[in-house]
């Protein structure tokens, strides 16, 4: 009886320890990061942020399939070096609908926060093909595949209707328009240029791997690439007013 | 065959997994079949095979196993289930030697970036996560389950809980791991670092996840011996906090059910801190609690001495647990994450300095009074020369977590470095020593093959890490300082290109570290292969004594 | 500016009131606990525990 007793109290104790386990790592967690979600400070207030056009996203999403971010960071410090290497230090804003994020923690190349704009389409493809081409000291890995692959225009739809459940703002017009947005985008003699450029401000309409037809995946990274860090007008950014 | 059952029964574990396995087995045909892109219908095929195979062999182990399931004790002692354990630590060796041999690769794809080859399937960006997850979830992953498994029966002195829940829990895992894997090479990711696997991988290791707690809780629960031993508490902290994290890190919403691309739920700023209070904690409670485990149960048992304190070891367990989970954001000084959150996560960085190094002592001073056998043992050496690498990288963290010192090491190869101090020192010869003293156990050896051979890898090991370490601190350091340097008229004096020009020497140090390390880990392999074949070569061994050990299906 | 009060405020509530004491009245408690003479004879007693098998 005694035996049965105390080994009730035992069975309780391992029980005990998990519920002790729970209780002291949830604490950390819950006050690191619930914050995060209701305190209006931590995302900038900030004029340009927009969605990414349905191009942009399939180029983020190759970002993401080949592994950039294990080499590239996209998250420039606000240190003076960094500042004058890379251009204006990132804002949390930036990044507001990055699901996920792309911050990065290894410059095995150099941040991409701001490429945009940084170098010319061709730079870009000849480049991505074949690195030491250009940069005869470089490490990086070639991606002569990219300019050969037509991108999957056929689920467009879905990925921005997925984005937008997940809390990313696209509107049932951008959603509804996705694959001629798609296409539009590496074409600018496309009748559907106007609308698009009015759905997606600041976009780049340009044939950017330099081919006809289908847009590939060349196209679809650079044309990400080239939009990075360009969406804020750090002149008219009011940097007193987030301060944090 | 002999017992006094007349009819044999299917146990509801053997039913319900069957129909269980049934059930995935249908579901994979119907992903495979109206799968979206082709890694997913090759996961899903994958998912059928091995669903089938499932199925055949729990009916084929009901037909061949006798009337009743193993007895949990025989003539009074405890009938250890140890079927699992050799799978675990078996296939943790195969592991370990494929993810060393990848990292292998990748460092010299750093060196020589011809070796590249301009294919999707073999660019640094697909291999390094292959390499991240084989050395941590592949071969760490495998020598806690092995380990766990077998030190929460010895100390509770009770047989494993559940029948084929355990087989669950090994198999299981090393399929997501199988899945995760080949995920990678096909470009299957969800970028976020050390948790890469697409929705359905998620999907099924928590469920394995979840066995995993179940067994390990319900032994705790069944157990024969009235203390819990720490060991346990901290193989527990780890299951239970690794569940947490997983759970929290990776909700997803899949574009569509048959295809592998998801969208994270989280977005900028929080999905950056749940990320790395996710990827600190895989270091705090995979890497650390999980391994610290092992260091209370196999340094006490190989020095044959108790633990240092063992009231050290309750206040380090309370304090490593509170203070880890704090310091995620020490990974994201000067980002856009807001400045309070990095504050508290250096001050707890910092803080945890203090319990890291009780541990330490904790773990070195068992071998107090009995330092000699470190010359005549280098199983022993291993074990503790691990506990001296988690010395170093546990005082290295906290110094990078200071924001000012972050500000030059981080996006550096200074962080590889200090990964790799714990990881190989810490982790790889933590999980060797165990390794070694644990397969001449389960496989009831009197001893290993070769202690000669052991001190080899010892040393071939060490070298390697000391190479690999010094290397990546030059390399970091110098990094940080040529990004930062200005001439003297204000320009900045490098430009980017110039420090990665300036890394080759130090990559292809690097490389050869990792080579020797490699090299230490075939070696190993080949010890603990004789070791099962033949034994103990020095003196070998009659089979006296063994218990029948219940064999299971499988391997 | 409010913002910032804000944050400064959460930070300040929560390490100068209930939380801190609390956490270390919870640490002391452990501690003492653990070096509570009377305990050590358990604690040694449990230590030996791997070492006891078969």
């Amino acid at each position: 009886m005694s035996f049965w007793a105390r080994h009730q109290i035992f069975e309780k104790n391992s029980i005990f320890l998990v519920v002790g386990i729970l209780a002291v790592i949830a604490i950390g967690g819950l006050v690191e990061i619930t914050p995060l979600f209701y305190l209006k400070s931590t995302i900038e207030v900030v004029d340009g942020i927009r969605p990414y056009t349905p191009l942009e996203l399939t180029g983020r999403n190759i970002y993401v399939r080949e592994g950039c971010y294990l080499c590239h960071s996209q998250m420039i410090r606000p240190l003076r070096d960094e500042v004058e290497r890379y251009g204006h230090y990132s804002l949390a804003a930036e990044s507001m609908y990055d699901h996920p994020f792309q911050w990065g923690s290894k410059r095995t190349g150099p941040d991409l926060a701001r490429v945009g704009a940084k170098y010319s389409d061709d730079w870009h493809v000849t480049h991505l093909t074949n690195p030491r081409a250009i940069v005869p000291q470089s490490v990086m890995p070639g991606y002569p595949f990219l300019a050969e692959t037509e991108v999957d225009a056929t689920t467009i739809a879905d990925h921005l209707r997925t984005s937008r459940a997940v809390g990313v703002p696209y509107s049932d017009d951008q959603i509804a328009n996705a694959v001629a947005d798609l296409k539009a985008q590496t074409d600018p003699d496309n009748a559907g240029v106007d609308a698009f450029e009015k759905r997606y401000p600041k976009a780049v309409v340009r044939n950017f791997d330099g081919k006809t037809g289908m847009p590939t995946e060349m196209d679809a990274l650079i044309a990400y690439l080239q939009m990075l860090g360009t969406l804020v007008d750090f002149k008219l950014y009011n940097e007193k007013a987030n301060l944090r | 065959m002999n017992q006094v059952q007349s009819t044999k029964w299917m146990s509801h574990g053997e039913a319900g997994l069957a129909i269980f396995f049934s059930a995935t087995a249908f579901l994979c045909l119907i992903a495979a079949a109206k799968a979206l892109d082709t890694a997913f219908a090759f996961h899903a095929m994958l998912g059928l095979a091995v669903s089938l195979w499932a199925v055949f062999a729990i009916i084929n182990r009901y037909f061949d196993r006798p009337f009743a399931l193993p007895p949990q004790e025989i003539n009074g002692r405890p009938n250890y289930n140890l079927g699992p354990i050799k799978f675990a630590a078996a296939i943790s060796v195969f592991w370990g030697i494929a993810g060393f041999t990848v990292g292998l690769l990748i460092a010299s794809q750093l060196a020589w970036p011809a070796l590249n080859f301009d294919l999707p399937w073999t660019s640094f960006g697909r291999l390094r996560p292959l390499h991240t997850s084989a050395v941590i979830f592949a071969f760490g992953g495998n020598v806690l389950i092995a380990t766990s498994f077998y030190v929460v029966q010895k100390t509770c002195r009770v047989r494993l809980a559940g029948d084929l829940a355990p087989w669950f829990v090994v198999l299981g895992y090393n399929f997501f791991i199988l899945i995760a894997g080949t995920g990678y090479l096909l470009g299957v990711t969800q970028s976020k670092e050390y948790a890469e696997p697409e929705w359905y991988a998620d999907l099924w290791l928590t469920i394995v996840w979840v066995t995993y707690l179940l067994v390990f809780l319900v032994t705790l629960i069944k157990r024969k011996e009235p203390h819990i031993y720490v060991a346990n508490w901290f193989y527990l902290a780890f299951i239970v906090t690794i569940a947490v994290l997983h759970l929290g890190n990776n909700p997803a919403l899949p574009v569509s059910v048959f295809g592998s691309k998801s969208y994270v739920v989280w977005g900028g700023v929080q999905d950056a801190m749940f990320q790395w209070w996710y990827g600190h904690n895989a270091v705090g409670f995979f890497l650390t609690a999980g391994f610290l485990a092992i260091m209370y149960y196999f340094i006490p048992k190989r020095a044959e001495r108790p633990v240092y304190s063992y009231r050290l070891s309750i206040i380090h367990f309370w304090a490593i647990i509170f203070l880890y989970i704090w310091a995620g954001p020490h990974h994201l000084h000067y980002t856009a994450l807001p400045d309070w959150a990095q504050t508290l996560g250096m001050t707890f960085s910092i803080m945890l300095w203090m319990p890291s190094w009780g541990g330490m002592i904790n773990g070195l001073m068992t071998l107090s009074g009995a330092w000699d056998k470190l010359r005549t043992d280098p199983v022993l050496r291993m074990l503790v020369v691990s506990v001296a690498f988690y010395g170093m990288a546990t005082f290295e963290g906290p110094l990078m977590s200071i924001k000012v010192v972050n500000s030059l090491s981080h996006y550096t190869d200074w962080t590889i470095g200090h990964v790799h101090s714990g990881a190989l020192g810490w982790v790889g010869f933590v999980s060797f020593g165990a390794l070694y003293c644990l397969i001449p156990w389960i496989w009831n050896r009197k001893g290993l093959y070769s202690l000669k051979l052991v001190n080899w890898h010892f040393w071939v090991a060490t070298i390697g890490i000391v190479l690999y370490i010094s290397a990546m601190w030059v390399s970091g350091i110098l990094q940080g300082l040529m990004w930062r340097a200005y001439t003297s008229l204000g320009f900045l004096e490098y430009s980017f290109i110039e420090s990665v020009e300036a890394m080759h020497p130090f990559y292809i140090i690097r490389a050869t570290g990792g080579a020797l390390y490699l090299i230490g880990a075939l070696i190993m392999a080949y010890n603990l292969w004789m070791t099962v074949r033949v034994g103990d070569a020095e003196e070998v061994a009659p089979m006296s004594g063994s218990r029948p050990v219940a064999l299971q299906p499988a391997e | 500016m409010r913002a910032i009060l804000t944050v400064q405020n959460f930070v300040s509530d929560f390490v100068v009131t209930a939380w801190t004491p609390i956490f270390v009245g919870i640490f002391l408690a452990i501690v003492a606990y653990a070096l509570w003479p009377r305990n050590q004879a358990a604690f040694d007693e449990a230590s030996r525990l791997p070492l006891r098998e078969e």
